[in-house]
């Protein structure tokens, strides 16, 4: 028996390779992200272990904040814990957000990516924090030089000796003259961050913490038992400090970075996912028309007294032998797929640390189980109808046909999967999970189970769906088109399938699609109805507290152009345990935006906060509460609810400038806004005004239309990211068109044969098959918006509270993909085509 | 040598059709000249392996010769690339064989027509009737082919082979899988198509009694044209048979 399945198997060897090549790429995305992540994790850990040799004890804010500032310490920090027995050296601390380095452009290096710092550098040869001074560099000392990373250098081709200009949130543009470069390990920079290291005095003039520090390295005397030391370093720290070994210290920062990262291999292990589902209606479909071409051979072997074990077990020995081969390939492509992901993120200059390989252990079981056992679920259907074949069909064509469920049954079955799918998704989407992560999972198998119905009901429509949408063709393609017309619709759950695993991935980028278009349509709506303004400055930077110097706005006020303006600080609070950001709001904001409704006043005190109407609602809090915020030098206080605003555009937390300004330490504001005097378009304030923000690159003046487009620039390229990786699901799904439409040439040779002899000629026949392909892959894309539509719609649903309140239908994207699938549908038949057209007229018709 | 009528319509002139090489060579057709008259009903018969299908097939295009040459209405198909046999295929000649004549997803009014679609032609309606009618297939004309009988499918294969009012029609064991009364009724429907219609057919058969429809017979044996036979009846077609030793 076994020897059966290996014949056939090799007999076979073009289509199942086809059906192979899905799971590759399957397994290929889920091994290449736990070797990517692996890999990098890796690195990071070997990097922060060699940050800290030499030092034995790390101090350092104990910030709880992910956008923070980092909280700062006075000088004498050093001297207290110089004082502690058993201190050898202690070696001061300090870096801070928002510096940015400026190429020879005048552009800031990194624009608005990854965050900039700036630290200090002692001329120790331990605590560089990580630190490797390359070639001729030596450390930076005095207030005129600069050591830089050497990603930037390279970025902006600066050498040791040239002049280097750097931004300051707070003091604006400074030139330095380049004394070093600094390298971290092996890697350029960390994760695309920009470095600018000077010595410690200038680090703080420059960050405008002139005597202050956030931490020092700690050196023990030899001998010193570091947990005692710790303990006693505790001791003399002030508040909002701690003392931790350098050990600890290395793991926790390296799991901190490592954390970060991982999101990104979320996102791929998601769409490794989605690329092995895709995958299953591959293999099913393949295995079900092989099972369908092989069933007077089964029932042959049923006559000659193989049990229908045998036989169901026969299939699924081929699927098994299929899935390893497929996956121990998948797995070494997945290698492959690393390098040449860490080679695209060091393009858009995201250098991380190299290392060699990791290949986990984890890596290898995952790959090899995920592969093997989509593989083997999705031929066990097909496998099942096999063992069903009666030894009977072996003698008799028509009774070689398994019975097909009644139309109603695949209705009832594919109406239940709806409903449940419906549900899963609601109950992910709509549930109240108080504040806990929306379960993606649920929200995920709902979807999954909703696409399963999508098909099941997919099969009961495919001939007429495919009827109608190939009347046109078969108009302009004649006798051919007709043909393929028919044949697209002669086996609809062959094509249900084929047009399904397309399905998925249209379904996907529609949503995605529809969702940035939604968004682009909601920042349109506010910026057009919710914001009086004519020009908007915002800051380039995404970590919004460095923002940019006050000094701008108080200049612009001044301008002839300008009749009013408005400002805005941000920073990163605390509420309830959630990281969320504080705004500060001037008196006159109301003539800037629109507000439904104020309960109490706006104008609140500096003990006051104006809290948006959905967080008072979801927190149930009224004017006159009392709230606990934390900031993240002040910790926790205390202040009332002065006022409750409902409006679309101003929500969260807004304190008063003076509270902000003393609780951030910083004037800088995070955006501006300007209404243009009478007499003067927006175009001309936003000259005057970016005429003065010459020297501060940081800030971004546009109109107001120049800052909707460019959201939704942005918009549009994270939608393109997803939409290229989604894209590759749908290409899959296409190598299951080639596959389909090749099993059917096969099955119809004689047809074809018969066709030839009375008259088709090659490329007719090509096009018959092109055009059927076209049909089906058009057939899936159609259901594919159809599903995205639905589940764009869905997801906005718990949104509409947040302020997504618009929906926008993008008729001419999705359009484009139905037609996009059709040409690839086209494409992807060529070569069963060729081979249809290549076939012997004799051989094809000749019987017996 | 036998002389080739000069109104043949289909000739084949010292044909030779090898298959394999070396010791493994076949030798189906030994060299094998003859014409196929318009307007006659011309049957092969030959013993299994005689090289009777192998002729046919040569004869009408779809295999080529290893020597000699084939013509249709004057055309040496030797010289035709695969567009142009194909197009020769589709206007000037018609085919029915054994099984699997019909494309399953068109009814049976699309098969007929099939190969005027294929050229991008409408039917002469005037001639699409009298196929028609002569098909004799009545209110099944919408039906799939597998809502046909098995003699139905072949009259609609006929009748397809007529439409485009081919040069010659070509038949392999056209009553092969047919019982003797549907077999006869198209037997029938192509000796009215030669006699009525001026058709030229040119059918194999192993059947005597099929065989005596025809107008003449042309025996075959191991490549070779060993006998011919004119108005010939079943009883006589099988005397020649055994006389012949097959």
């Amino acid at each position: 028996m076994w020897k059966a399945s290996l014949k056939s198997l090799f007999a076979h060897k073009a289509r199942l390779a086809l059906t192979a090549l899905a799971i590759v790429l399957g397994v290929a995305f889920v091994s290449g992200t736990y070797i990517y992540t692996d890999t990098t994790n890796r690195a990071f850990d070997s990097i922060f272990d060699e940050a800290f040799v030499g030092i034995d004890i790390v101090v350092a804010g104990d910030s709880t904040f992910q956008f923070g500032q980092g909280i700062y310490f006075e000088e004498s920090l050093v001297a207290d814990i110089a004082a502690v027995d058993g201190v050898a050296e202690v070696i001061p601390t300090l870096t801070g957000f928002g510096p940015k380095i400026i190429d020879r452009d005048g552009e800031p290096i990194g624009g608005q990516g990854p965050p900039q710092f700036a630290a200090a550098l002692t001329g120790s040869e331990v605590g560089t924090g990580g630190f490797e001074l390359r070639g001729e560099s030596r450390p930076p000392m005095g207030g005129d030089e600069i050591v830089i990373d050497a990603a930037s250098a390279d970025t902006a081709g600066y050498e040791i000796g040239d002049t280097v200009p750097v931004e300051f949130p707070t003091i604006g543009t400074r030139e330095f003259t380049l004394v070093g470069i600094a390298g971290f390990g092996e890697a350029d920079n960390i994760g695309g961050a920009t470095f600018a290291l000077f010595d410690l005095e200038t680090t703080q003039k420059v960050l405008e913490r002139e005597g202050q520090l956030d931490g020092a390295f700690v050196q023990a005397e030899p001998g010193t038992d570091i947990e005692t030391l710790v303990a006693a370093v505790g001791q003399v720290l002030p508040e909002g400090a701690r003392a931790q070994s350098s050990q600890e210290a290395a793991e926790e920062q390296a799991a901190e970075i490592q954390e970060g990262l991982s999101f990104f291999g979320t996102f791929l292990l998601v769409f490794a996912f989605v690329a092995l589902f895709v995958a299953t209606f591959l293999i099913y479909n393949t295995f079900r028309i092989v099972v369908a071409q092989r069933l007077r051979e089964l029932a042959l072997l049923r006559a000659v007294g193989a049990t229908r074990r045998q036989v169901l077990w026969s299939v699924l020995f081929e699927a098994l032998v299929v899935g390893v081969i497929a996956s121990v390939i998948g797995i070494a492509a997945g290698a492959g797929l690393a390098i040449a992901l860490r080679a695209a993120l060091e393009q858009f200059g995201i250098a991380l640390p190299s290392a060699a390989l990791v290949f986990a252990p984890r890596t290898l079981v995952v790959g090899l189980i995920v592969g093997v056992v989509v593989t083997l679920v999705s031929a066990i259907v097909p496998a099942i109808g096999a063992s069903r074949v009666p030894p009977v069909a072996a003698m008799r064509e028509e009774m070689a046909r398994p019975k097909r469920k009644t139309l109603t049954r695949r209705a009832i079955f594919g109406a239940v999967l709806g409903v449940v799918g419906v549900a899963l998704m609601f109950a992910g989407l709509l549930g109240d999970y108080d504040g806990a992560t929306v379960p993606l999972s649920l929200i995920g198998a709902g979807a999954a189970v909703i696409i399963l119905a999508a098909y099941v009901f997919s099969a009961l429509v495919a001939d007429p769906m495919a009827r109608t949408i190939g009347a046109p063709l078969a108009k302009a393609f004649g006798a051919a088109g007709k043909l393929a017309q028919r044949n697209a619709g002669r086996s609809p759950r062959r094509t249900a399938a084929t047009a399904s695993a397309i399905m998925v991935g249209i379904a996907l980028i529609s949503m995605v699609t529809l969702l940035s278009a939604s968004i682009r349509g909601t920042v349109d709506a506010i910026f057009d109805t919710g914001v009086d303004a004519d020009v908007v400055v915002t800051s380039t930077d995404q970590f919004a507290i460095s923002g940019f110097t006050a000094d701008l706005a108080e200049e612009a006020a001044g301008l002839e152009e300008v009749a009013a303006l408005t400002r805005i600080q941000a920073g990163a609070i605390i509420v309830d345990g959630t990281e969320t950001f504080a705004g500060s709001l001037e008196p006159n904001f109301e003539d800037f935006f629109s507000v439904e409704s104020i309960e109490g006043t706006a104008a609140i005190s500096d003990d006051g906060v104006l809290v948006g109407s959905s967080e008072a609602e979801s927190n149930d809090w009224s004017v006159g509460d009392v709230v606990a915020i934390e900031f993240e030098q002040s910790g926790v206080q205390e202040l009332t609810v002065e006022g409750i605003i409902t409006s679309d555009t101003i929500t969260g937390y807004s304190l008063s400038r003076d509270r902000f300004t003393s609780e951030f330490g910083s004037d800088a504001d995070s955006q501006v806004y300007i209404q243009s005097a009478t007499g003067f378009t927006a175009e001309e304030t936003r000259d005057a005004v970016a005429a003065l923000a010459a020297d501060i690159p940081s800030a971004n003046v546009q109109t107001n239309e120049e800052l909707v487009d460019e959201i939704g620039d942005q918009v549009n390229q994270i939608l393109g990211l997803i939409t290229g990786l989604l894209a590759m699901t749908v290409l899959i799904a296409l190598i299951g068109v080639t596959n389909t439409m090749a099993l059917a040439v096969i099955e119809r040779t004689r047809e074809i044969g018969l066709l030839r002899a009375v008259g088709l000629n090659r490329r007719q026949t090509r096009r018959m098959i092109r055009v059927e392909a076209s049909i089906v892959s058009v057939f899936g894309a159609i259901l594919g918006v159809g599903l995205g539509i639905f589940f764009g719609w869905a997801i906005l649903q718990p949104l509409r509270d947040e302020g997504f309140t618009e929906f926008v239908i993008p008729f001419g994207g999705l359009a484009l993909w139905i037609a996009i699938a059709g040409v690839l549908g086209v494409v992807f038949a060529l070569w069963p085509a060729w081979r249809a057209s290549r076939l012997n007229v004799l051989e094809a018709i000749s019987y017996e | 040598m036998t002389t080739i009528a000069t109104d043949a319509i289909a000739e084949i002139e010292r044909g030779v059709k090898i298959y394999g090489e070396g010791e493994a060579a076949v030798h189906a057709l030994r060299g094998i000249t003859r014409g196929f008259t318009r307007g006659r009903f011309t049957a092969i018969m030959g013993p299994s392996g005689s090289g009777k299908s192998t002729l046919l097939h040569c004869l009408a295009g779809l295999d080529t010769l290893t020597e000699g040459v084939v013509r249709i209405g004057g055309i040496d198909l030797g010289t035709l690339k695969d567009r142009e046999l194909t197009e020769l295929r589709r206007s000037k000649v018609g085919f029915v064989f054994q099984a699997f004549n019909l494309i399953p997803t068109l009814n049976a009014e699309e098969n007929i027509v099939l190969p005027l679609s294929i050229a991008g032609l409408k039917p002469d309606p005037a001639w699409m009737n009298e196929v028609i009618e002569a098909v004799d297939l009545g209110d099944r004309l919408t039906h799939r082919p597998t809502e046909l009988s098995g003699g139905q499918q072949q009259r609609v294969a006929a009748a397809r082979a007529l439409i485009s009012r081919p040069d010659i029609v070509f038949a392999d064991e056209p009553s092969g899988n047919l019982d003797s009364k549907s077999g006869a009724e198209l037997l029938d429907f192509m000796r009215t198509a030669v006699k009525e219609l001026g058709q030229t057919i040119v059918m194999v058969t192993h059947d005597p009694v099929s065989a005596s429809y025809a107008d003449e017979i042309v025996f075959l044996d191991d490549g070779l044209i060993v006998d011919e036979m004119h108005g010939p009846t079943p009883e006589s077609v099988f005397d020649r048979l055994k006389a012949l030793g097959s």
